[in-house]
């Protein structure tokens, strides 16, 4: 190999340092470098700076792994600027194993008590959340379970829809899709589906609100109370594997909407969360009452399987309502 | 019947979502106190807040357990300093680092502080914070290894990305020069200058980051 320079006596090979550190000379040119590093505390001092460099590079080789944050990112997003991270994180057994954690990581209920005592603590004096008080589930089911539930239940749908309009009195605009973070607590024993040999998979279901020719935004506190209201029991989660209306949310959120017509909205569904049936349920104010329509929808034709509308004008008739669209999944 | 054109001539609006950046409405959200949102941000940042305490070795389960609880915490009160033109993942990362390394700093004091006789904590330690005891000499050098990783990379990520590429080839997949020169068309003697410009560079990014400070 061609050196830069070659040593001669009294000149100071530096160009030869690295190419000797790294043992690219052959045995003379070594021997040579190493007579004059020994002479020569300039030249010393220059490689001990080159091999201390090197050596800390192995030694710490996590150093060339991207951050935590930018793996999880590259999983999420397939997001590579450089085109590096494709290669590096298939080829290393840390950053490989983190981004699996994170492509399977799920979405549970429990937030630890410390964290929860830590947000109210320090939110207390601005907590919008507006949700009833968590209702008691027994084994007879969703709606039938009690008639203090249903009045509960029924009281948050009519306060929040009341709470909507009145912040909102005029001018009407397009159909609004309610998304929430909104994630069914103490429901995993049931939402999770069962294991043996208890006949096919069942079909996946999510609830979606819409609400029409509403004059603004419907406040998130109220949107979040009306998905806690429709949460699920466990005789519907006998039949149906519940979308959490987080996963909902999460598919729709950065989702391009912007044709006027459903496929679209069923495509994001159908690819992102892989549903089978979408229970939509549409909220418009009706002068001082509200139109309630229910339909259960087969997303993978596209066709309604069942519909029922209502008028509602108070609580006993929100909710006769409420219990039809049930009746549509019976 | 087959649905089409639903909703004619007017777009869908999507709420409780925002559209450009669903990461700032969480944020919000969270501001706002809703439990929801708090726990849908803990739910989706977990696997990326232990991995980012994993990466300070010479942890034990229990240790990462109390650090990744503290770090939420810290998320609670130092969310609302999250500026939305950026990451939140980043932000949560960075908010993880800094209380390792406080963490850290706070370890390593304590046990310069620590009387020499062993005393038995039969209390079980306070809560939230990580038992001093279990971190040996061998755990203590882990952890400050991984300090070290982090301004090594915080170095390496100023340096082009050509220098990058071939630091990384030459000490990290630890390939032959000949094999390195395959990949870059370029002789071995070249790519042998180049590496150690690209080590200069990189050890005068290290020595201006330690004597600034943010090494330490």
């Amino acid at each position: 190999m061609k050196r830069p320079d070659e040593t001669q006596p009294g000149d100071h090979p530096k160009d030869l340092l690295f190419h000797y550190l790294e043992g690219e000379l052959d045995p003379g040119e070594s021997a040579n470098v190493k007579r004059h590093l020994d002479a020569c505390s300039e030249c010393l001092k220059e490689f001990r700076m080159l091999d201390e460099t090197v050596s800390m590079l192995r030694v710490n080789r996590e150093a060339f792994c991207p951050e935590a944050w930018e793996v999880y990112e590259f999983v999420k997003t397939g997001s590579d600027p450089e085109g590096s991270l494709t290669r590096h994180v298939s080829g290393c057994p840390t950053c490989s194993q983190e981004a699996e954690a994170y492509r399977t990581s799920v979405h549970s209920s429990a937030l630890p008590e410390a964290i929860k005592e830590k947000v109210e603590k320090r939110f207390s004096k601005n907590v919008t959340d507006f949700r009833p008080p968590e209702p008691r589930l027994t084994s007879s089911g969703w709606f039938s379970s009690s008639i203090k539930r249903r009045i509960v239940v029924c009281g948050a749908l009519a306060a929040s829809i009341a709470l909507v309009v009145l912040m909102y009195p005029r001018g009407a605009v397009g159909p609004r899709i309610g998304l929430s973070p909104t994630i069914w607590e103490q429901t995993e024993h049931y939402l999770t589906p069962k294991a043996g040999p208890l006949g096919p998979p069942k079909t996946n279901l999510a609830v979606l609100f819409v609400f029409r020719e509403f004059p603004g935004p419907v406040p998130q506190a109220d949107i979040d109370s009306l998905y806690q209201a429709v949460k699920p029991g466990p005789e519907l989660s006998e039949r149906f594997q519940f979308i959490q209306p987080v996963q909902v949310r999460d598919a729709l959120g950065g989702a391009r909407l912007g044709s006027d017509n459903r496929e679209a909205l069923y495509k994001v569904l159908r690819d992102k969360v892989y549903l089978q049936r979408l229970l939509l349920l549409t909220v418009s104010p009706k002068g001082t009452a509200f139109r309630i329509e229910g339909e259960l929808i087969d997303l993978t034709s596209g066709q309604i399987l069942k519909s029922q509308s209502g008028q509602v004008a108070g609580k006993s008739q929100l909710m006769s309502t409420i219990g039809e669209w049930l009746s549509l999944m019976e | 019947m087959t649905i089409s054109n639903f909703y004619d001539r007017s777009a869908w609006h999507i709420m409780g979502s925002h559209r450009e950046n669903p990461d700032a409405l969480l944020v919000e959200e969270c501001l706002s106190g809703s439990q929801h949102a708090w726990s849908e941000f803990y739910h989706r940042f977990l696997p990326l807040v232990r991995s980012t305490v994993r990466r300070q070795k010479g942890l034990n389960s229990s240790d990462i357990d109390d650090l990744t609880q503290n770090i939420f915490l810290h998320l609670v009160d130092g969310l609302n300093d999250y500026d939305t033109r950026y990451s939140l993942p980043r932000f949560v990362c960075r908010v993880a680092e800094r209380t390792c390394i406080d963490e850290y700093r706070g370890l390593k004091a304590a046990k310069r502080h620590a009387p020499t006789d062993p005393i038995d904590h039969h209390d079980g330690g306070e809560e939230g914070s990580l038992t001093i005891q279990a971190l040996g000499e061998s755990q203590e050098d882990e952890l400050s290894r991984a300090q070290i990783a982090a301004v090594l990379r915080k170095a390496l990520k100023s340096l082009g990305s050509r220098c990058r590429d071939l630091l990384s080839m030459r000490y990290y997949e630890e390939l032959p020069y000949r094999r390195i020169s395959e990949v870059f068309h370029a002789t071995d003697n070249t790519l042998t200058v180049q590496v150690r410009r690209c080590i200069e560079e990189l050890r005068a990014v290290w020595d201006e980051l330690m004597r600034t400070g943010v090494g330490r």
